[in-house]
């Protein structure tokens, strides 16, 4: 030993990344360590290296050396192995790889001859109680030296150890002296660790929490799955000295081995891929060729400011080595092209004019004057983030799988995301484990799920309020309940896979980091989040699936098939008619400004060209309206407020807005002009504010900030205010890049809405789900707009709707509920080929059955074959019934259909429940005598009517929103057969009519109109719920 | 010609009362569900039949009259107090829901949604259908609903299954004095009992013996068998057992045996099996215990499934409770040591004796000559409004001069040392 307490290293530490294995958190072990004055310290979690980047992170930033391994689960049980070098990570990469990708999840498992397969680089220790040569220690002496020699037939003399645990238990210490006999005998050394599962002793709570959760047992029944002590906590080396004071070898060797460990993920070998390029260029050459290509399209003609952004740009790209980046990014580009397949670059890379140029993104940052210092700069140290929107659905699997196929099934993975116990999940199990009944359990978390770090209330008065459905035993534990939900918070649970993010690695990427199944067929993920892989230095691209984009994708189409071609580069920019309806807020189905906020705020923001839908876009977010921007903008615009500037200087920056800071480009843009920051410098300064918490960093740039401001002689009060200025807009600014890219799908979903109105509603009923309202709320929409949409028919309908006609949409068979779509294509593909004349046909081609029959009969799909709903209703039944041999051939003697056919309002209710819309005359219809004889107004006359009067308004309820923006305001929109009302309602009222208010599909509200410049909407007074039977009429709440 | 028969169904909370009294109001009923009954009178004592259901003043009647039975159970179902006089059955039912055909017949899955689909709404609508069409496309089934709704009895009806009970009784020319003496007749009755559950291929699971004193006093007491059995010798060990405890203040004049039979018990005998007591014959063991110990004192010892050091449990005789709580796999890998449970008991060599309560013990040094531990454990953290509740233990292994092995535990709050028990 050379000094007390100097010697052990613990080399099998496992963090909550091993899933309900440990409670304590990767930063929490790090921090610990370096507390106990540990030099390094190795994190092994189960069957992954999931933990390994944040325990990375922490120590580098607590200075311990952080070494890496993963616990195997083998088929005869656990085996601790560490990383030597980069090859020994490699292989423990591909290792955990095969295992993950052979078995289903959760099942891992590695036979010997994997092992033997990826030993190289890596030690072997042979683990605690649950490892296997422990366990054949206990039956059979011969049985554990046979397995030891095995394992040193695997790892070679040196790269095994017999691992040793003391938790101060009796049963423990007979195996370990079996063990260190065994370990003699094979001339194997010996090595100290203490397993810990948790930091500090305190941690043994939730892990025991945990091994419940893990094992479906409540703690009072859990016995002996739970730990035996308390001892399982990370020690100081001076205790574990004293615990393996008779064998001083077991921790002199855990010292030396971490000491010959070299590997950290400092080495850990990542690449991004080569770019491909042409004979005798360079990446740096073919991007810039490609740039320069691209950018005499883009701009015509090629001017100067654009030239000197884009050689300002390549300058940056080439001195960060990052063209083979931008070429990757064009080349999946130009593969969506070559395939007809929409894509649109979003977020900072708008700010780039070499992603314009290369056709990445469409918004021209030069023009638009967006600062590429957001996006990338030299200062960041960071790689630049481009993601990428897609059609979603088919078509973008359909890149993702080029991305595949191009880097190869190990070179490409999509990054995960980690689900972590939240509020609600944490109050469940936790409740669980303490064995609360499932009311108590739901009670609480329902009363904790909004609450995701502190409780609301404290567990006295908790249990009051849960008094009625609890008993004292369980109000008794509360306190201990709300200790163990706070600890739990934010631990994980399991990990998924990120909806877009993907990496790709030159070579083989499960030698960098361990490959997954997904849950989707032909995909992989790797053990890592997005934020992982970032700060290891992988690159992803985000393929994002974008629900308007497959519409718009859709509506060319259709304008093509149609004889037109209005692709998006074809739009004109500034169409009147596309800006008239934008200003009266008729936006239904139109992307980012179809919302009831959006729609309120746009007769108020009356958008004239494609800066104003930025703003639009950029302003109704949580961020701006929390940091009170919108109302004193929407003023401005109106003339009702002067336009001011905290200090000259910031004029020709907040100009655009109105002197209101809006976008996060705005604020870099201040640093630069008023304290002489450079691009990369504000975005840094913009990261280190836009913290909750302010640290060290941000203290470092403010400094900055002033002696900036002081040297262009910006002092005293002037100063102080634009500091104020910045940090206060630093947490709310939404990014003018983002706002910019969304803008122009929304200028072009608005366009379209304009004048192919029914190609853009065809589409946009095609590609459902997506955007803010149900399908029911869109065809009304269409039929206002002067559209005339036709039922499903089996002799007219296609899988998906189509269009018929000028101004006709005919529903598609998507739209039956209940109804396959091999069986609608089914339909549709035999329909093509000779039309249906009856029952039996439609039977036999298609091949139906009687729930498909009787579907379809009850919407009505089955007029053109001369049948009313009823009578194929009465045919159905029995042509879907096996006659048998005998009674085939017999003829009925009927008499027709005996049923009566349905009236409209069972029309109506069979459309509801049969496809969730009707084509048929709005509910609000039936009852308009009825409503209009007790001065109920209609929507669409709401706006004729005096503000401040007091109206009745009646609709079915399409959506019901409580932001949290909104102080407890719940904001109703009720539709009727003439259009949309907007019902604002106040806390105390929603808490008086809650019931009636959440529970009825039809609502009659009573209360002020509120008619003020084009916005209109009634403040509720009283709300009754409509004598009408609920059709089974869908509305989107809290969305 | 005869006249017709006449339905009277009849429901009452008093339920009881009407089915033991059911013989009294017509020789012939049926059972109905939900737990009523249906009177079938001929049509001219309607009114009298009437009357003596009234006389029995039972509570919540609802009482429905009809040419059919299935018009009957409905009418006293749904519109109780209703007298249908003949053949207005089917125009009675016509404006019921079609739900409340689900009040005599189980409907097959779909049955309703298909028919609202179709427009039909009530017993009237269902009957309007043709029942050649409506078998064409819904069956056999939705015949029978249909008949039911035309008020139509499409099936027959159920009859009465007594509890079956295996009697003996034997009455004494003389009055019995002693219950030694008893027991010839009671081996004889409880011989041919056994013969007659066996040949019907059950066991006795009860039985209730019926003793009157030659005073006119009576007694009954109750035998449970642990275990269904045919065995005569040992149920009448089991009802000596009983006898022993009766104390009649005059001899006994008539002695009855009831035996309720239970489903035998099925044995799979195999030429590995070790031999082993009757199992029936615990419940003669156990009967003995109860008699020789209080209540409190009685139980199967068990180990609990815990850290505990000393997880001793006493559970109820009745119940098998050799792993406390939970039963599962006793190989599957402990909490956080992967301890397997029960490894205690493998591990062990020597067998310790326990001292129960531990007692406070005074360690001399030098008296010592080995030591092993702390062997620490803790558990119930959770029990309480504080984590620091739940109990820890630390105990030590010594061993002294005298070559004696104890194991001792040290009481951090008391500052003491118990001992907890010395090794063989």
């Amino acid at each position: 030993m050379t000094e007390a307490g100097r010697d052990f290293t613990e080399l099998h530490a496992r963090s909550s990344f091993s899933f309900l294995e440990s409670s304590a958190s990767p930063e929490s072990l790090a921090e610990e360590a370096a507390r106990l004055g540990y030099r390094s310290m190795a994190l092994v979690d189960r069957d992954g290296v999931y933990g390994a980047p944040r325990f990375y992170r922490a120590c580098r930033e607590t200075g311990v050396r952080p070494l890496v391994g993963a616990e195997i689960t083998t088929t005869e049980g656990s085996l601790p192995l560490l990383v030597r070098n980069r090859e020994g990570y490699k292989n423990l990469c591909r290792l955990l790889t095969r295992m993950h990708l052979r078995a289903e999840k959760g099942e891992a498992r590695a036979e010997l001859e994997d092992l033997r397969d990826f030993s190289s680089g890596l030690i072997c220790l042979t683990g605690g109680m649950d490892g296997p040569f422990s366990r054949k220690c206990v039956g059979s002496p011969a049985a554990a030296a046979f397995y030891l020699r095995q394992l040193k037939g695997i790892y070679g003399k040196g790269n095994l150890y017999v691992e040793l645990q003391r938790h101060f238990s009796r049963e423990q210490e007979k195996v370990n002296q079996a063990m260190i006999q065994s370990a003699a005998g094979c001339d194997i050394p010996l090595l100290a660790s203490n397993g810990p599962g948790y930091s500090g002793r305190e941690g043994r709570f939730l892990y025991d929490v945990l091994s419940c959760i893990k094992h479906g047992v409540k703690l009072d029944n859990a016995g002996r799955l739970l730990s035996r002590n308390s001892e399982r906590f990370l020690k100081s080396p001076a205790d574990m000295d004293q615990v393996f004071r008779d064998l001083p070898e077991a921790v002199f060797n855990s010292r030396e081995l971490a000491e010959s460990l070299e590997f950290t993920l400092r080495d850990l070998g990542y690449a991004f891929p080569e770019y491909p390029v042409p004979e005798g260029e360079t990446m740096n050459s073919w991007l810039r060729k490609l740039t320069f290509r691209g950018a005499a399209d883009r701009y015509r003609p090629l001017h100067d400011k654009a030239r000197i952004q884009l050689e300002h740009e390549l300058k940056i790209i080439e001195k960060l080595e990052l063209p083979g980046y931008f070429l990757i990014v064009w080349d999946i580009v130009q593969y969506c092209r070559r395939h007809d397949i929409l894509v649109q670059g979003r977020g900072s890379a708008a700010n780039s004019a070499v992603c314009y140029s290369l056709g990445i993104t469409a918004v021209d940052p030069v023009g638009m004057e967006l600062l590429f210092e957001r996006f990338l700069s030299e200062e960041r140290g960071e790689w630049p983030d481009i993601d990428l929107d897609l059609p979603s659905g088919e078509r973008r699997e359909q890149v993702i799988q080029y991305v595949y196929r191009k880097y190869g099934r190990r070179g490409a993975a999509m990054t995960a995301t980690v689900i972590s116990y939240r509020g609600k999940s944490a109050a469940r199990e936790v409740g669980k484990a303490l064995g609360f009944s499932a009311e108590l359990q739901g009670r609480l978390s329902k009363m904790l799920g909004s609450w995701s770090s502190e409780p609301p209330v404290e567990a006295g008065e908790m249990a009051e309020q849960v008094k009625p459905y609890s008993t004292e035993q369980e109000r008794g534990r509360l306190n201990i309940f709300l200790q163990l939900w706070k600890e739990i918070q934010d631990l994980p649970r399991h990990i998924g896979q990120h909806t877009g993010g993907m990496v790709i690695c030159r070579g083989r990427l499960d030698e960098v980091v361990p490959l997954e199944n997904a849950r989707m067929e032909d995909r992989t993920v790797v053990q890592w989040d997005k934020d992982d892989c970032e700060g290891l230095g992988i690159i992803k691209v985000d393929l994002l699936g974008l629900g308007m984009m497959s519409a718009i994708h859709d509506t060319q189409e259709l304008i093509r098939a149609s004889g037109g071609n209005v692709d998006l580069a074809r739009i004109p920019p500034d169409d009147p008619e596309t800006y008239r309806m934008l200003q009266a807020a008729d936006t239904v189905g139109v992307f980012q400004v179809e919302s009831r906020a959006q729609m309120a705020t746009l007769p108020r923001m009356k958008p004239e060209r494609f800066y104003d839908l930025v703003v639009e876009v950029g302003i109704i977010r949580p961020g701006p309206i929390s940091g009170n921007m919108l109302h004193p903008y929407l003023k401005r615009r109106a003339g009702l407020e002067p336009v001011t500037y905290p200090h000259p200087s910031l004029e020709p920056i907040l100009k655009r807005t109105l002197g209101v800071p809006i976008f996060q480009e705005q604020l870099l843009r201040i640093a630069m002009v008023v304290a002489g920051f450079s691009g990369g410098e504000s975005e840094q300064l913009r990261r280190a504010m836009g913290f909750k918490r302010p640290g060290q960093a941000m203290l470092k740039m403010e400094e900055r900030l002033r002696q900036g401001l002081e040297d262009n002689d910006i002092k005293g009060e002037d100063a102080e205010t634009i500091v104020r200025y910045i940090t206060s807009f630093a947490l709310y600014g939404f990014p003018e890049s983002h706002a910019a890219s969304f803008a122009l799908l929304a200028y072009a979903s608005a366009y379209y809405k304009a004048h192919y109105p029914v190609q853009f509603y065809t589409a946009l009923l095609n590609n459902q789900p997506m955007g803010f309202y149900h399908p029911a709320t869109l065809v009304r929409d269409a039929m206002r707009h002067g559209l005339d949409i036709l039922p499903i028919d089996i002799n007219e309908s296609g899988w998906l709707c189509t269009v018929e006609g000028k101004t006709s949409i005919r529903l598609g068979l998507s739209y039956v509920r209940g109804l396959a779509r091999d069986t609608g294509l089914r339909i549709s593909g035999e329909r093509k080929r000779k039309v249906f004349t009856s029952l039996e046909e439609l039977r036999d081609r298609a091949g139906l059955g009687r729930r498909e029959l009787t579907s379809l009969s009850r919407v009505g799909a089955m007029e053109s074959l001369g049948l009313e709903r009823r009578n194929a209703l009465w045919q159905a039944e029995k042509v879907s019934r096996y006659a048998g041999p005998l009674l085939r051939d017999l003829e009925e003697e009927e008499e027709g259909c005996p049923l009566f056919e349905m009236d409209a309002a069972e029309r109506m209710s069979a459309d509801y429940s049969g496809t969730g819309l009707t084509t048929g005359p709005h509910p609000l219809e039936l009852l308009r005598n009825r409503l209009s004889s007790r001065g109920v107004l209609k929507a669409g006359e709401l706006p004729e009517t005096g503000n401040g009067k007091d109206v009745a308004v009646a609709g079915s309820v399409i959506v019901r929103q409580r932001p949290m923006t909104a102080k407890g305001f719940l904001f109703l929109s009720m539709e009727d057969e003439t259009g949309i009302s907007n019902i604002i309602i106040k806390p105390k009222k929603f808490e008086q009519y809650r019931q009636v208010i959440l529970e009825n599909a039809f609502l009659l509200v009573r209360g002020e109109l509120q008619n003020s410049r084009g916005v209109v909407s009634v403040l509720a007074d009283r709300i009754e719920s409509l004598d009408f039977s609920d059709p089974g009429i869908s509305s989107y709440d809290f969305h | 010609m005869a006249a017709p028969l006449y339905f009277i169904a009849t429901y009452s909370s008093s339920a009881d009362l009407l089915f033991k009294s059911r013989q009294l109001i017509s020789p012939r009923s049926h059972p109905v569900h939900p737990g009523g009954l249906v009177f079938e009178v001929n049509s001219r004592y309607r009114q009298e039949t009437l009357d003596r259901i009234a006389a029995l003043s039972l509570a919540n009647l609802r009482i429905g009259g009809a040419f059919t039975r299935t018009a009957a159970v409905f009418a006293a179902l749904v519109a109780p107090g209703t007298i249908l006089p003949y053949r207005r059955e089917k125009g009675f039912l016509a404006s019921f829901p079609l739900e409340h055909l689900s009040l005599q017949a189980e409907l097959p899955a779909g049955f309703l949604d298909t028919l609202h689909s179709w427009g039909l709404r009530t017993f009237g609508d269902l009957t309007e259908i043709a029942p050649d069409a409506l078998a064409a496309r819904m069956g056999q089934d939705a015949l029978q609903l249909r008949g039911l709704a035309s008020g139509e009895d499409v099936s027959l009806p159920e009859s009465f299954r007594e509890d079956l009970v295996y009697r003996e009784k034997r009455e004494f020319d003389w009055p019995v004095a002693s219950s030694e003496a008893l027991l010839f007749p009671l081996g004889e009755m409880m011989e041919a009992i056994c013969g007659r559950v066996s040949g019907a291929g059950l066991a006795v699971c009860r039985i209730n013996l019926l003793l009157t004193g030659n005073d006119g006093e009576n007694l009954c007491k109750k035998v449970e068998t642990a275990l269904p059995s045919c065995n005569s010798r040992l149920l009448i060990s089991l009802l000596r057992l009983e006898l022993e405890e009766i104390i009649l203040r005059s001899g006994i004049k008539s002695v009855e045996l009831e035996a309720f039979p239970a489903r035998a018990r099925i044995i799979q005998h195999s030429l590995l099996e070790a031999e082993t007591l009757e199992p029936e014959e615990k419940g003669l063991t156990l009967s003995l215990a109860e008699r020789s110990w209080p209540e409190s004192s009685l139980g199967i010892p068990g180990v609990m499934d815990t850290h505990d050091p000393d997880p001793g449990d006493c559970g109820d005789w009745r119940e098998s409770r050799l792993l406390k709580g939970r039963n599962r796999n006793l190989n599957e890998p402990g909490g956080d040591n992967g301890c397997r449970p029960g490894y205690e008991g493998n591990s062990l060599h020597l067998a310790l004796r326990r001292e129960r309560p531990p007692r406070p013990l005074e360690l001399a040094e030098g008296e010592i000559v080995s030591l092993a531990g702390p062997w620490k454990s803790s558990g119930c953290w959770w029990v309480g409004d504080e984590m620091r509740n739940g109990w820890t233990q630390e105990e030590w292994d010594l061993e002294l001069k005298n070559g004696e092995l104890y194991r001792v535990s040290w009481n951090h709050r008391e500052k003491i040392w118990y001992l907890e028990g010395t090794y063989d």
